[in-house]
Parts: structure tokens; C-alpha cells; sequence
């Protein structure tokens, strides 16, 4: 309120007598007062409303209302509550879920780090070869067509006494194949048995090797000369070189005079005849092949 | 602490409640006529709207006759009707906090408490007397207005009503103490608020 705004009433007498203090205003408010015939209305309205209470059903709900209104004045100490339950059991979650998440990923490494040996079924495309089961003793025939050697005792080794009947399964010799430097003791057993075979029948040791050969070569892991897979392809950059150079020098398009490399027609039809044949340093004639070497 | 004359006025309303509750429902119009000046005086102080007012004094009266079967006789049902009449005051307030336009009684210049503070608030001329007093009705209420809720709920059931302290805690269910810090800050503000008006 604006402090320099004068009253708007006149000031009151100075005796003291007809001071004017809060409670005085305040009480002056009592005088506001609805009229007589405001009250005839009010309890027309009143008794309307009361009658229409009693007939009108209240619905179900309503002590439901209730009892929500009573839990609303803990809605505090309620909220609280909630919210502690709920972060103890976010708590509680966690807490469970992270050893479950190791484990899985422990189990995801362990199954990563261990290789995967996928059941090789190999067909087996067996020669019938006539063995005689009397001619070796440490060949059997094992239903009319297939020739299996029996335990071999080993002399030299305390470890192997005695081995298991020699079995021609494919799957457990591709296992063994693929596993170079674990040597099994069956790799070495089939070896020592084929090779006690050889010496005593080589002709039926070399039916045998003709059918083994069938069996993708893997049949005898251990007498197989093991070549670095690497070293058996061109190493790429040298052909990726070449083509690259192709494009510049034209002398130098095909590699090693073996593997034939594109030439790049642009640069041919560039290049002239004159400084086609200046460029030439070098050449060599061979039986069917032709070198030339040349310079820009 | 209550005067005797509240405690043998609780007990009649208590013996009345009672035959409510037994079925004689007309009994509830004796309460009704009894109270109803006061709920409509401490509603309409709280609203500084006659309508919203009458309306919010006849729900009052409709929930305590619906809910008069509960009524236990743990408070009077002078504290309890106007526990019920405050409640569904407030809550109105809240929900319609932006809406809120005056609709004022007329004063009663015949009530001797009137007489006294025009005379007293006017020269002896007496020119604009009506004039005078409209306005500072308005202020009043301007200022009642600007209280918050519920320490314009404590002036309202002290300065104007007459209530107790004991009482108004009852009714507004806090503490005595409460109610005396309210009120005391009520009137701090509303002194600043009415200070040209004071002398």
C-alpha cells in the first residue's frame, strides 16, 4: 500500500475514546450479514440437496474415497516408503543381475576360447580288398570288408601298454588331423600299426594306402608332411603390386610371366611405337615365352 | 479450554445427533437452523463470495447428514460440522486459487458494534458515510484475501467468530501453538496492510 496515500476517512476524534485498532475492523466484518429472506432460500436449497442425497445411491467407490483420503494424510511417510522400496529392490537387482551377466560372459568367453569341432561325416568310399585273416595277426576282418588291426603292445613307452582296437573313424582322425601339434596317442597307434602292416604285407598295406588316399588325406596325420597354408599362395600384395604398376609401366603387366594381369588400354594406346622401343633395356626369349624388359 | 455454557450446548447436539441417528431425520433441521448463520459467516469470510459461500455451507450440511451415522461424539458436533465446513472450504479455495472476485454482503449499520466503529471511523458531519464504509469493506477484504489460507482461516475463526484457541486447533487439527504463530503473523500483516485505517 502506498505509504503517502492519505485516509480516505476523516481522522477520528482525539479523546482517546473512539481509537480504531485491528480487532475493531475485524469485528466489523461480523456485520456482514445476509438478509432474513436469504435464509428462506438457503434452506429451500438446502432441503432440495438433502433429498436428493437420500435418494440418489452413492456410488461404489465412495468408501474407497474414503479410506484413500485417510492414506492421504501419510502420503509423506508413504512416499518415503515407496521410495525406499523401490531403490532396495533396484539395489537388490543389480546386486543379482551383474554375477549373472559374469557368468554368461564367462561362459561366452570359455565356449569362444574353446574350437568348435563340428561332426565331420566322412564317406567313406572302402575298396573291398581280399585279406586274408591268417595271413597277419594283427589283421582281423570286420564284416567281410574292412580290415581292422588288433591292440598293438608297446615296448617302448611305460606310458603305452596297451592300445585300443584300431578304428577307422573319420571323425576322430579329422579331430586328430587338425590338431597338429597335439599328437595323439591313437595318430601314433594307427602310425605304428600301419607301419607293422606295411612291413608284413605291403601289398595290402598299399590297397589300404590307395583307399586312405580317398579319405582326403587324413587318414594318416602322422606320416603327412605339414606345409604352411600361407606359403602355398601367392602372396597377394605381389599381384595387387603388379596390377598397380600395370597402369604405369606395361612391360611389368603380367607377373612372373605366369599369371596374366590386364594392361591398361589407356596407357598402351598413350604410349608410341619410338618411345616404346627406347624404353626397351632388356629382353630374353625363352620355348615359349618372351621377357622384356623395359625402362622409362 | 471450553465454557460451560459449549460443553451444555454439546451435549444437547450430542442427544440430537442421537435420535438423527436413530432415525428421526427432521432433528436435523434444529442443527441446521442452529449453525447455519456461523458456517455461512466463517465460509464467507474464508471466500469474500456470498454465493460460493452458500453453496459451500449447504455441502457442508449435506456431507455432516451423510456422514452424521459415523459421527462417533469424540468432539462436538459444533468442531465437527466445522471441521467439515472449513475442510470443504479450503479445498474449494485451492482448486479455484486463480478465480476469486468479491461478492459482499451489505453491512449491517443497525448492529450496535457497526454504529460504534462508523462513528468512530467518520466525522460527525457524517457526509459519504456510505461511501466511507463500502470502501473500507473492500479493504478488509482485499486484505483478508492476500492471507494465505490457512492464516486467514485462524483470523477468521478467532477475531470474527470468537472461537478459542483449543477450538480453532481442534477444527484445523494442529496445535495450539500453531494456531497462536499463525495468528500472530496474521495480524502483523494485515496491520501493514490496514495501517492507514488504524489510529
Amino acid at each position: 500500500m502506498d505509504p503517502e496515500k492519505k485516509n480516505p476517512l476523516p481522522a477520528a476524534e482525539s479523546d482517546g475514546s473512539n481509537k480504531v485498532t485491528l480487532e475493531n475492523l475485524l469485528r466489523f466484518k461480523r456485520c456482514e450479514q445476509p438478509p432474513p429472506e436469504f435464509w428462506q432460500q438457503f434452506d429451500r436449497e438446502l432441503r432440495a440437496k438433502q433429498l436428493a442425497a437420500i435418494v440418489a445411491r452413492r456410488p461404489w467407490w465412495t468408501p474407497l474415497a474414503r479410506y484413500v483420503g485417510v492414506v492421504s494424510r501419510y502420503s509423506l511417510p508413504l512416499g518415503a516408503a515407496a521410495a525406499l522400496a523401490i531403490a532396495f529392490a533396484g539395489v537388490h537387482e543389480y546386486r543379482v543381475y551383474v554375477p549373472a551377466r559374469a557368468s554368461a560372459d564367462d561362459a561366452q568367453s570359455t565356449e569362444a576360447s574353446v574350437p568348435t569341432v563340428e561332426p565331420v561325416e566322412v564317406a567313406m568310399a572302402v575298396t573291398p580288398v581280399p585279406v586274408r585273416s591268417n595271413e597277419h595277426p594283427n589283421l582281423v576282418t570286420v564284416s567281410g570288408e574292412r580290415s581292422v588291426a588288433k591292440p598293438v603292445v608297446y615296448h617302448d613307452s611305460a606310458k603305452r601298454e596297451t592300445a585300443a582296437p584300431a578304428r577307422m573313424d573319420a571323425r576322430s582322425l579329422a579331430f586328430d588331423a587338425g590338431s597338429e601339434s597335439t599328437e595323439s596317442s591313437s595318430d601314433l597307434w594307427v602310425a605304428s600299426n600301419l607301419a607293422a602292416a606295411q612291413a608284413a604285407e605291403p601289398e595290402a598295406v598299399r590297397n589300404l594306402l590307395g583307399m586312405s588316399s580317398s579319405l582326403d588325406g587324413r587318414m594318416v596325420p602322422a606320416v603327412r608332411t605339414h606345409v604352411e597354408p600361407l606359403e602355398q599362395m601367392d602372396p597377394p600384395a605381389a599381384e595387387q603390386r603388379s596390377r598397380l604398376l600395370g597402369g604405369v609401366v606395361p612391360a611389368l603387366a603380367t607377373y612372373n610371366g605366369t599369371v596374366p594381369v590386364p594392361v591398361n588400354d589407356r596407357v598402351v594406346k598413350d604410349l608410341s611405337d619410338d618411345r616404346l622401343y627406347e624404353s626397351i633395356s632388356r629382353y630374353s626369349e625363352g620355348g615359349d615365352y618372351l621377357s622384356i624388359k623395359v625402362k622409362f | 479450554m471450553a465454557s460451560p455454557d459449549r460443553l451444555h450446548e454439546a451435549d444437547e447436539d450430542l442427544d440430537i445427533v442421537r435420535r438423527i441417528q436413530e432415525g428421526d431425520v427432521a432433528a436435523f433441521d434444529v442443527l441446521t437452523v442452529k449453525y447455519r448463520s456461523r458456517i455461512y459467516g466463517v465460509i464467507y469470510n474464508l471466500t469474500s463470495n456470498r454465493e460460493d459461500a452458500a453453496d459451500l455451507t449447504q455441502d457442508a450440511f449435506i456431507k455432516a447428514f451423510q456422514s452424521i451415522r459415523r459421527f462417533r461424539g469424540q468432539s462436538s458436533f459444533f468442531t465437527w460440522i466445522y471441521r467439515i465446513a472449513i475442510n470443504s472450504t479450503l479445498s474449494h479455495l485451492r482448486k479455484n486459487r486463480v478465480r476469486s472476485f468479491f461478492s459482499l454482503e451489505k453491512i449491517n449499520t443497525d448492529d450496535p458494534v457497526s454504529r460504534e466503529l462508523i462513528a468512530a471511523l467518520t466525522d460527525k458531519s457524517g457526509a459519504d458515510r456510505e461511501t466511507n464504509v463500502r470502501e473500507l469493506q473492500e479493504k478488509l477484504n482485499e486484505a483478508m484475501q492476500n492471507l494465505s489460507i490457512n492464516h486467514r482461516t485462524v483470523i477468521t475463526l478467532f477475531e470474527i467468530d470468537g472461537l478459542s484457541h483449543q477450538e480453532i486447533a481442534d477444527v484445523m487439527n494442529c496445535s495450539v501453538g500453531t494456531v497462536r504463530s499463525r495468528l500472530h503473523y496474521a495480524k502483523q500483516l494485515l496491520q501493514s496492510e490496514l495501517q492507514n485505517y488504524l489510529r
